[in-house]
């Protein structure tokens, strides 16, 4: 009687275990991925982000930037240039950077993914020029000009973002280089390259390919191969 | 003192022997160690992620011994009359809560240890092994100097405590006074500082922004979100703000104890 009622016991908790499994394998609700397409940055939306990271606002940016490794990692599965994930993508780097205006993950991701991948280069250039009153660091301003100079082609916020660089503690040789050059008026292709390979070498590898195209493209275009052309002496006769 | 002395005692036996407590001691160990597996996912600053983690486990484990410690403890003691055992030796209303406060206080402080101890070895680890990408060298004194500065919101966040369940009928309106206490001192801060900014501010209606601020002026300001940012960051915190922030939390601690005090002694405990 007794083994009869354990065996019953055992039925009923098999039989609750299949309904479980069965549940879980049935119940995939559609991603929320098609929603993002609504989602659109406003200054405000600091309040709710602030409102729930409380005394730890940088956690929040990390979320942000978790978020981004989510997005870029859906978006390589998905194909054309219409994908909503650009705007999800700067939704949340600007999330991110309202939480937290010193994580260089930010930057980084916004020059690596928002401008090289999405091509925003407009949405980019104002997040990276906004890094000037938080970080110590030229990187971001660099990026900000060299974006707005070689694909927004608007010198003058070029310069003013490439003297905002050179202020910096950190400015490199190629920082003060990049900005002679774009007050001289002489960036030409060579430079586009060599500051895309400065840029490439500091970013981990599985995010590169953005900058590689950049490069591939770049070497192909007439201007570059013209001014190359022009570069090598002539053969002495 | 002689009578104030066994009864703190006694409260840090209590919450000590609470199995909870044990296994609460033993998840702090584990926590800062588990924090290195999401830190790890992170390319530059992993240094400043390692660091968010640690203080939000630490704004963790303290709301969980505030809410599921502390607060059954004295909403029952008052609740269930188990105060009278002390009142009646005969000991003040004010010292017999002023003992329990202690007493709590006490409790907490291994806890903390622990943690701090478990947190700063895992830095250390994390340092030696990612040393690249801290921003902040020597991130354990920063880490425990933020940690510090952590715990004294929660300081008074125990006396609000108290302040509340003197005059509470019983556990559950503590933990739901308490909970909207926390809730409103968690999140106002950082809104309202998010509210100076200018383009914040050009979008938001006038009168969110003087609601918000009339609130906040009726709490103390609990929250220490610029510390935990500035500190991940290895960025220096003025003297004079830190010495304002301490002294502002312990004031607010003693005022809400007087209070407590007051209306515990008003209270017909019959």
């Amino acid at each position: 009687m007794r083994l009869a009622a354990v065996a019953g016991q055992i039925a009923v908790a098999c039989l609750l275990l299949a309904i479980v499994a069965w549940g879980r394998s049935v119940s995939h609700f559609p991603s929320l991925v098609g929603a993002s397409e609504t989602l659109h940055w406003s200054p405000n939306q600091q309040l709710l982000d602030r409102a729930w990271a409380g005394a730890v606002p940088g956690i929040a940016a990390d979320v942000a930037v978790l978020n981004i490794f989510n997005i870029y990692a859906r978006a390589r599965s998905q194909h054309g240039s219409n994908a909503p994930w650009r705007d999800q993508l700067y939704f949340e780097l600007r999330s991110a950077q309202a939480m937290d205006p010193y994580f260089r993950d930010v930057y980084r991701l916004t020059e690596g993914l928002l401008a090289y991948e999405a091509q925003r280069w407009k949405e980019a250039v104002d997040i990276l020029a906004s890094s000037g009153p938080w970080l110590n660091s030229a990187d971001p301003l660099l990026a900000a000009s060299f974006i707005a100079h070689q694909y927004m082609h608007d010198d003058k916020l070029a310069i003013r973002l490439a003297y905002q660089a050179i202020k910096k503690p950190n400015a490199s040789q190629l920082t003060i280089g990049f900005a002679t050059a774009l007050i001289r008026k002489r960036s030409g292709c060579k430079m586009a390259l060599l500051f895309l390979e400065t840029r490439l070498r500091t970013l981990p590898e599985q995010y590169r390919q953005g900058i590689l195209l950049r490069m591939q493209r770049l070497r192909q275009s007439k201007a570059c191969i013209e001014e190359e052309r022009r570069q090598v002496p002539p053969l002495p006769e | 003192m002689s009578r104030t002395l066994p009864l703190v005692t006694l409260t840090f036996r209590e919450i000590a022997s609470q199995r909870v407590y044990r296994i609460l001691l033993g998840v702090l160990l584990l926590v800062p160690w588990l924090m290195l597996i999401p830190a790890s996912l992170f390319m530059f600053d992993i240094g400043k992620v390692l660091i968010d983690l640690l203080f939000t486990a630490l704004h963790a484990s303290l709301l969980i011994f505030l809410f599921f410690m502390a607060a059954p403890l004295i909403a029952r003691d008052i609740e269930q009359g188990s105060c009278h055992i002390f009142l009646t030796l005969p000991m003040r209303r004010g010292r017999y809560l002023s003992a329990r406060f202690v007493g709590l206080i006490v409790a907490l402080m291994p806890l903390f240890a622990a943690y701090a101890l478990s947190a700063s070895l895992t830095l250390t680890f994390a340092e030696s092994h990612w040393a690249a990408f801290y921003v902040a060298p020597h991130s354990v004194p920063l880490f425990d100097y933020g940690a510090a500065l952590i715990l004294m919101p929660y300081l008074a966040l125990t006396a609000v405590l108290f302040l509340i369940a003197a005059a509470a009928t019983g556990l559950p309106e503590t933990m739901v006074f308490l909970f909207s206490v926390w809730l409103l001192c968690w999140s106002l801060p950082p809104v309202l500082g998010a509210l100076l900014q200018a383009e914040v501010a050009a979008k938001t209606p006038t009168w969110i922004g003087t609601l918000l601020q009339t609130v906040n002026q009726l709490l103390p300001d609990l929250s220490s979100s610029r510390i935990s940012l500035y500190l991940a960051h290895g960025k220096k915190l003025g003297i004079e703000a830190v010495a304002g922030y301490c002294l502002q939390h312990l004031a607010y601690a003693l005022l809400a104890m007087m209070l407590a005090v007051i209306l515990f002694k008003r209270r017909d405990l019959t």
